[in-house]
């Protein structure tokens, strides 16, 4: 490229922001110290930061964030439903974890039989003789 | 005589560091740069000037016995970190919008220029103001990452080695979001009015 051909914006960029091949940088830094056109593309970016020099007066300008105050109703209302839930869930635990009959689940089948027949084995407890007949006549299978 | 951007010798003797002279400079030299960069990531004035202050104060306390020349890294890093906390905060805010109320909630935060297009001054002031006004909305428009490393490389003057610090990426990153943003800002700016800028 001649000195006289001007190198394109993207070209610029490319250059300044150090991903021009290092045949390109050459042939730019070769241009920019005979066209101040290309020289000004350069400084693109600098000029944009140093425009910006009034910003914080604009800042001054700005809306204040407002103060942020309490929605009571909603608050209430979802202090209710969190009330509500808790309610539902404290109530409907012992559904959850019991099994069949009442019986809780998690108990092994020996107990949750004596559990469930507890009327029986009450009934047993007062009548011994009928436990060792039962036994004696108990399939041996 | 203290620069009147230093850091108030208070503060200073508070954070138990001794300030030396170049310190002080670089403080009052940053400063400036700084709240503009703030600014136009967090569009409040007070915002804006605390997390600087913070950020220097830090500096100060922690870093003023780094070389020199690790400043201007060791402290945009800083205040990149002090900013990210602000946004985080606002979205906690956020989340919890819902039982708090306050008179920005249906809006969209005016846009620089319209900020500009209200405020009152001599022509050739309002002139410059509309232009920055627009240049900090373009600015807005780009990626968080383009706009650091844009706002580093082109306000600051950092090389891509001090703003690749800074920004905790690598040199390549910082050389690839420099070209987009220039790109995307000469798209913006210039297709609305290319005479002005």
């Amino acid at each position: 490229m001649t000195t006289q051909t001007h190198f394109t914006p993207a070209q610029i960029d490319r250059y300044r922001s150090g991903l021009a091949s290092a045949e390109l940088a050459a042939q730019i830094e070769r241009h920019l110290q005979t066209c101040p056109q290309c020289q000004a593309e350069l400084q693109f970016g600098r000029r944009l930061s140093d425009l910006l020099a009034p910003l914080p007066q604009l800042a001054a300008h700005l809306p204040r964030r407002a103060a942020r105050s309490v929605r009571w109703p909603r608050v209430f209302a979802a202090g209710m439903a969190t009330v509500s839930l808790a309610l539902a869930v404290v109530i409907s635990l012992p559904h959850w974890t019991a099994g069949n009959g009442g019986v809780p689940g998690n108990l092994s089948p020996q107990i949750a039989d004596a559990v469930q027949n507890i009327d029986f084995y009450q009934w047993l407890s007062e009548h011994p003789q009928m436990l060792q007949q039962g036994m004696q006549h108990a399939n041996p299978a | 005589m203290e620069h009147v951007n230093a850091l108030p010798s208070a503060l200073v003797s508070k954070a138990a560091a001794p300030a030396s002279s170049a310190l002080n400079r670089f403080c009052a030299q940053v400063r400036v740069r700084a709240t503009r960069m703030a600014l136009i990531e967090l569009r409040d004035a007070a915002a804006a000037a605390d997390v600087v202050q913070d950020s220097l104060l830090k500096l100060v306390s922690h870093y003023h016995d780094r070389p020199e020349h690790e400043w201007p890294p060791l402290f945009y890093s800083i205040l990149r970190n002090r900013i990210t906390d602000v946004h985080r905060r606002r979205k906690m805010e956020k989340i919890f919008d819902f039982f708090f109320s306050s008179e920005e909630d249906d809006e969209a935060p005016p846009s620089w220029e319209s900020i500009a297009d209200t405020a009152l001054g001599p022509e050739a002031e309002l002139a410059n103001a509309q232009l920055a006004g627009r240049i900090a909305d373009a600015l807005s428009a780009l990626s968080p990452r383009q706009r650091e490393a844009f706002l580093l490389r082109e306000m600051e003057g950092l090389s891509i080695v001090d703003t690749a610090a800074a920004m905790k990426v690598s040199e390549g990153s910082v050389k690839t979001h420099h070209m987009r943003a220039l790109t995307r800002l000469r798209e913006l700016l210039e297709a609305d009015h290319p005479a002005k800028v």
